[in-house]
C-alpha cells in the first residue's frame, strides 16, 4: 500500500467497501508508522490529522475516526513513544466527552490496548482516563440537563469499565492508579460542580470492581479535601476569648424547625448573635452599657415589628419574647441598669421601630468582618456541604450493599489520622456520625469505644486524649442511636479513671498540668447533661449511676468544678439535684456551687474547653440528612423543662413529667419557660452548643451593614 | 517455572523514632513496601519473606537531625526475577490478531505480540471464540483462560513487565505440551532436563549463599558508582 490516494481516501471513509478490510486497514497503519522511522512522514501526518478534527463531525468524519482509532487499536505494539509522539499527544487530547458513543468505543479500546502493550503506556492510560473525570469547560453547565447526565453515565462508565480492563490485563495497574488519582483532585478553589464530579468518581472507584485496592486510597483523600474546605470556612472574630460571654443559642430550632424557610427567625438570631458580641458586655463599664441598651432597645423594638409581621404573615403567636431575651442575655453583666431597662420593656411591648443602620458597626470593627476569608466562606461551605452530601449518600450506598464495616474502618483511621486533630473541625466529623447512625450496633459503638480508649491510654499525647474525650462527650450526648447502657458502661470507664487519677495526685488545681483530667470531667458533666434522664428512666442504669463515685472526684483538690465550663458545670449541678445525686443527709453536696463565679478557661491556647465536635451541622443540605439520628439541647431541655428549674429550692419537681411538645411550639414554649424563669434566670441552656454561628453574619455581612433586609427571600419586611 | 528463587537475606530495616513502641509491626510495614517491587540489591522482585531472626538489642542509631535507628535481621525471601530465554508459565488474559496478553503470578503482565509467536499458530475465531491454533497439531489450541508456557524476551522492572515469546517448539500450551511431551524431540528434551537439572542446583546453592550473593550485588552496586564518580571526575 502506499500513499492514501485523494480516491482511496473517500472509500477510505466508507465503511461498507469491501476493498478495505480491518486487515488492510491495519497493514496501512503499521505500514504508516514504521514509515516515521525511516523518515517517511506523509501517512503518518495525515494519520494525526484524522485525530485532530473536533467541532462539527459529520458521519464521513466521525466514520473516519472511529476506523483510524480501530486500526490503531490493531497495531499498538508498533507506536514507539519517540518516532510518533505528536500521534500520542493528540490521543491525549480527545475527551470522551466530546464525541458520540461509538467513538468513545473506540478510544478506550485504543486506550486499554496501550496500556496492556507496553510498560510505558500504562501510567499515560491511566491518566488519560482520569482526565475524562470531568467535562471540558464548555460543556460543565449542559450537566444540568437531561441530556448532559445521558452523557455524563455514558462517559463514566466507559472510563470505569476501562479501568477494569486495565486491571485485568495487568494486575498491578491499580497500584499506580491511586497515586494519580489523589494528585490530580482538583484543588478547593475550583469550581464547585468540578470538585463534586470527580469526588463522585472516586466515590464510585472505591465501590467499584477495583476497590479492593484502589479503595483505601480515595476515602482517605476525601477526607483531607473536606478538611481543607472546613478550615477555610473562616470563624475568625467571634471565637471567644475566654470563657465568659457564651451567648450563642443554638439556633436551630429558629432555623430548621420548619422547613418554610422562616426568614425572620433568621433575622432574630442574627441580631441576638451581634448583641451578644458587643465588648462592652465583656468588659463591663456601665457608661457603655447604657449607651449599648439605647441601641438595643433599637433592636428590639424592630424585633417586635417583625414578630408583628410574622404574627400576620403566619399566624403564630408574637414573638414578643424575643426582645427579653436579648435584654436578660445582658443582665448577667450588669445587673442594675438591665434589669430597669428590662422591665420598662416588659410593659411596654407596642414599640415603633426606628433601627439604626450603623448599629451593627458599633458593635464590632467592620473591617474585622470583611475578611476575605469570611466573605469567600459562603461559597466553600456550599463545596463542602455539597461533599459531605455526596459522601453522605456513598455510605447509605455502601450499607446497602453491605460494605459499611470495612468502609468505615478506613474512615476511622482517617479520623484518627486527620479530623481528631484538626484544630476545630467544624462539619467533616459528621461524615463519621451518619456512618454511625447507618450501622449503630457495628459502627456507632467501634466509634465510642476507641474514642474511649484514645482518651484511657496515657501513650498518646495530652492533646489527642483531649480532643478525643471532647469527641466521645459530644458523640454521646448528640446521638439519639446510642443506647443508654452504652453511654452507662462508657460513663462507668471514665470515671473510674478519673477517681484513679483523683487518687494518685495529691495536689492542687493547676489547669496546664492535669488539663488531661479537667478534660475528662468536662466530658463526664457534659454527657450527663444530655444523657441523665435517660439513664435514670432504666433501673439497672439509675443503679449504676447512683453508685458511680463521682463526688470525690468532683470534691477533690483538684476542684474541676471551678476549672470546666461553667454553663456545662450549672446544668450538670442543677439536674443532678433534680435528680438526687450527692444528697448527703438530705442536702445537696454542692448548694455553693450553683451560684459559682466564672472559671478561668483551661488549656491556654488550645482551647479545648469550648470544644463540641457534635454541635447543630449549620451546612443545610447535610443538617437534613443529619436531623433523624440528633439529640437537640432544646428537646432535651424541653422534656425536662418542668422540673429542677423554675423551683430554686426544687427537689420535689417529679422527673417523669414529661411535657407532650410539638415541634412547633418548641421554640414558643422555649421562650415561654426562659421568660417565666425571671429575670434573674441563669444563662439560658441552649448554650449547651457553645459554637459560635458564624453562618448567620456571612449573610449579614454580605448586606453590607444593613440590617438584614433579606437573608432568604421569605417574608421579611422592606420596612427598614 | 523459573524465575523464582528463595534466598536468604541480612538486611537492616531502618526505623522511625517514632515506631520505637512497636518496633515489629514498623519492619512488617517497612518489609511490606519491598513486595512487588523489583530490588536491585536483591536481584528480583519480592514475592514473599519471612524474618528468620531479627536483633532488638542490637539496633544502630544514626546520628543526624531524625535518628533513626536500624534493626538487623535475616530474612527468607522469594524472589521473581526472569532472564531472557527463561521459561515461565502464565494465563492468558486476552488474545487478538496482534497479541497475546498473559498474567503470570498473577502479578506480571506479559505480552506477546503477532511477531513472536510461531507460525505454526494462527488466529482465528471458532464459534465467537478467540483462538490460537496450531497448524500442524490439531488439538493445540490456546484460548483465553489457557496457561502456557512462553520464552522470555526482556522484562521491564519499573512495571513488571514481560515480553514473551512464543518462537520456540516447547512453548505453548501447557495442558498439550504435558499430554504430548513424547512428541518433542527427545534431543531438545534432554537438553532441556539437563537445563533445568543445572538450574535446581544453582537454585540451591543460591539459597545457601544467598547472603553472599546479596553482598556481592551490593558490592557490585557499590563499584558501579565508584565508576561512575571516576568518570564524572
Amino acid at each position: 500500500m502506499g500513499r492514501v490516494s485523494g480516491a482511496e481516501k473517500q472509500e477510505f471513509s466508507e465503511m461498507e467497501n469491501a476493498e478495505f478490510s480491518d486487515l488492510q486497514l491495519i497493514c496501512h497503519v503499521r505500514d504508516a508508522l514504521s514509515a516515521v522511522t525511516l523518515g517517511d512522514r506523509e501517512n503518518y501526518d495525515e494519520l494525526v490529522g484524522y485525530l485532530h478534527r473536533k467541532e462539527s463531525l459529520n458521519p464521513d468524519d466521525i466514520a473516519l475516526l472511529e476506523t483510524t482509532l480501530k486500526a490503531l487499536s490493531g497495531t499498538v505494539s508498533c507506536i514507539d513513544s519517540v518516532h510518533h509522539e505528536s500521534l500520542l499527544s493528540a490521543v491525549y487530547r480527545m475527551s470522551l466527552w466530546n464525541y458520540g458513543t461509538s467513538i468513545m468505543d473506540a478510544l478506550i479500546e485504543l486506550i486499554v490496548s496501550l496500556a496492556a502493550s507496553n510498560g510505558k503506556y500504562i501510567d499515560w492510560s491511566l491518566e488519560l482516563l482520569v482526565n475524562n473525570f470531568t467535562p471540558p469547560y464548555h460543556l460543565m453547565d449542559s450537566l444540568k440537563q437531561e441530556s448532559g447526565i445521558e452523557k455524563k453515565n455514558k462517559v463514566l462508565s466507559r472510563v470505569h469499565a476501562a479501568f477494569e480492563a486495565i486491571a485485568v490485563l495487568v494486575p498491578l495497574a491499580p497500584l499506580r492508579l491511586s497515586p494519580i488519582v489523589v494528585q490530580r483532585m482538583p484543588l478547593i478553589y475550583s469550581k464547585g460542580p468540578e470538585i463534586l464530579m470527580y469526588v463522585e468518581n472516586m466515590l464510585k472507584l472505591e465501590s467499584g470492581a477495583i476497590g479492593e485496592i484502589v479503595g483505601v486510597t480515595m476515602l482517605p483523600a476525601i477526607v483531607d479535601r473536606l478538611i481543607e474546605l472546613d478550615v477555610e470556612i473562616g470563624w475568625d472574630g467571634l471565637l471567644q476569648e475566654d470563657a465568659k460571654g457564651i451567648f450563642e443559642m443554638e439556633l436551630e430550632d429558629a432555623e430548621f424547625a420548619d422547613g418554610d424557610g422562616d426568614g425572620d427567625d433568621n433575622m432574630v438570631g442574627v441580631s441576638i448573635v451581634i448583641l451578644s458580641e458587643h465588648p462592652c458586655m465583656l468588659t463591663c463599664q456601665a457608661d457603655c452599657i447604657q449607651a449599648w441598651l439605647d441601641q438595643a432597645v433599637g433592636v428590639v423594638k424592630w424585633l417586635c415589628e417583625v414578630a408583628k409581621l410574622h404574627m400576620v404573615n403566619s399566624g403564630k403567636r408574637p414573638r414578643k419574647q424575643l426582645g427579653h431575651r436579648v435584654i436578660s442575655s445582658a443582665i448577667n453583666y450588669n445587673s442594675q441598669e438591665g434589669k430597669s431597662l428590662c422591665s420598662k420593656l416588659v410593659v411596654d411591648s407596642q414599640l415603633t421601630v426606628n433601627f439604626s443602620a450603623n448599629f451593627c458597626v458599633n458593635c464590632k470593627p467592620a473591617a474585622e468582618y470583611l475578611n476575605r476569608k469570611t466573605l469567600e466562606g459562603n461559597t466553600i461551605a456550599e463545596k463542602l456541604d455539597s461533599l459531605i452530601e455526596l459522601t453522605f449518600l456513598h455510605l447509605e450506598s455502601c450499607q446497602s450493599s453491605g460494605r459499611l464495616s470495612e468502609v468505615f474502618d478506613v474512615l476511622l483511621r482517617s479520623f484518627q489520622r486527620t479530623i481528631l486533630n484538626a484544630y476545630k473541625s467544624k462539619f467533616t466529623q459528621f461524615v463519621v456520625f451518619y456512618a454511625c447512625a447507618l450501622d449503630p450496633e457495628d459502627c456507632g459503638v467501634k466509634f465510642a469505644m476507641v474514642l474511649t480508649d484514645m482518651f484511657l491510654s496515657n501513650v498518646n499525647p495530652p492533646n489527642t486524649r483531649m480532643s478525643a474525650v471532647a469527641y466521645l462527650a459530644s458523640y454521646l450526648s448528640r446521638a439519639k442511636f446510642v443506647s443508654a447502657a452504652l453511654v452507662a458502661s462508657i460513663l462507668q470507664r471514665l470515671v473510674d479513671w478519673c477517681l484513679n487519677y483523683c487518687q494518685s495526685h495529691d495536689s492542687v488545681m493547676n489547669l496546664r498540668a492535669h488539663q488531661v483530667f479537667y478534660s475528662g470531667c468536662q466530658a463526664l458533666m457534659y454527657m450527663l447533661c444530655f444523657r441523665m434522664r435517660s439513664l435514670m428512666d432504666a433501673p439497672r442504669l439509675k443503679m449504676q449511676l447512683l453508685n458511680m463515685p463521682m463526688e470525690p472526684i468532683l470534691q477533690h483538690k483538684l476542684n474541676p468544678l471551678k476549672v470546666c465550663l461553667p454553663t456545662v458545670v450549672v446544668e450538670f449541678l442543677r439536674q443532678a439535684k433534680a435528680a438526687k445525686l450527692f444528697m448527703t443527709s438530705e442536702s445537696f453536696a454542692f448548694d455553693d456551687m450553683l451560684e459559682s463565679d466564672l472559671s478561668r478557661a483551661f488549656g491556654g491556647i488550645d482551647r479545648l474547653d469550648a470544644f463540641f465536635p457534635f454541635d447543630p451541622c449549620l451546612l443545610k443540605k447535610s443538617e437534613s440528612y443529619i436531623r433523624p439520628h440528633f439529640a437537640r439541647w432544646s428537646k432535651i431541655k424541653c422534656d425536662g423543662a418542668n422540673d429542677g428549674d423554675l423551683s430554686e429550692s426544687g427537689s420535689d419537681a417529679s422527673d417523669d413529667e414529661f411535657v407532650d411538645m410539638n415541634e412547633n411550639d418548641m421554640i414558643e414554649d422555649d421562650m415561654t419557660v426562659s421568660v417565666q424563669a425571671g429575670l434573674d434566670f441563669d444563662p439560658d441552656l441552649n448554650r449547651m452548643s457553645i459554637t459560635p454561628k458564624n453562618k448567620f453574619l456571612l449573610h449579614f455581612q454580605q448586606q453590607n451593614a444593613r440590617m438584614p433586609a433579606r437573608i432568604r427571600p421569605s417574608t421579611s419586611p422592606e420596612s427598614l | 517455572m523459573e524465575g523464582l528463587k528463595l534466598s536468604n537475606a541480612n538486611l537492616t530495616a531502618y526505623l522511625h523514632p517514632s515506631k520505637s513502641r512497636d518496633v515489629s509491626e514498623a519492619i512488617l510495614r517497612e518489609l511490606s513496601s519491598l513486595l512487588f517491587t523489583f530490588s536491585e540489591a536483591l536481584d528480583g522482585v519480592v514475592l514473599a519473606y519471612d524474618i528468620n531472626s531479627l536483633d532488638n538489642k542490637k539496633a544502630k542509631i544514626l546520628s543526624g537531625v531524625i535518628p533513626y535507628f536500624g534493626v538487623p535481621l535475616s530474612l527468607d525471601l522469594l524472589l521473581f526475577s526472569p532472564k531472557p530465554d527463561m521459561l515461565l508459565e502464565g494465563k492468558v488474559v486476552k488474545l487478538s490478531q496482534e497479541s497475546i496478553h498473559v498474567v503470570v503470578l498473577g502479578f506480571s503482565s506479559a505480552i506477546i505480540t503477532e511477531k513472536d509467536i510461531r507460525e505454526e499458530f494462527v488466529y482465528k475465531t471458532k464459534h465467537e471464540q478467540d483462538v490460537y491454533a496450531s497448524k500442524s497439531h490439531k488439538r493445540h489450541t490456546i484460548k483465553v483462560g489457557n496457561m502456557i508456557r512462553f520464552s522470555v524476551k526482556s522484562f521491564d522492572e519499573e512495571i513488571l513487565h514481560i515480553y514473551g515469546s512464543l518462537m520456540a517448539d516447547h512453548t505453548g500450551s501447557i495442558h498439550w505440551l504435558e499430554k504430548h511431551s513424547e512428541l518433542i524431540s527427545h534431543t531438545s528434551r534432554n537438553a532441556k532436563k539437563g537445563e533445568s537439572e543445572g538450574e535446581l542446583t544453582t537454585l540451591k546453592q543460591d539459597a545457601i549463599d544467598g547472603k553472599i550473593s546479596s553482598l556481592d550485588s551490593a558490592r557490585k552496586v557499590k563499584k558501579s558508582k565508584k565508576q561512575k564518580m571516576q568518570e564524572e571526575s
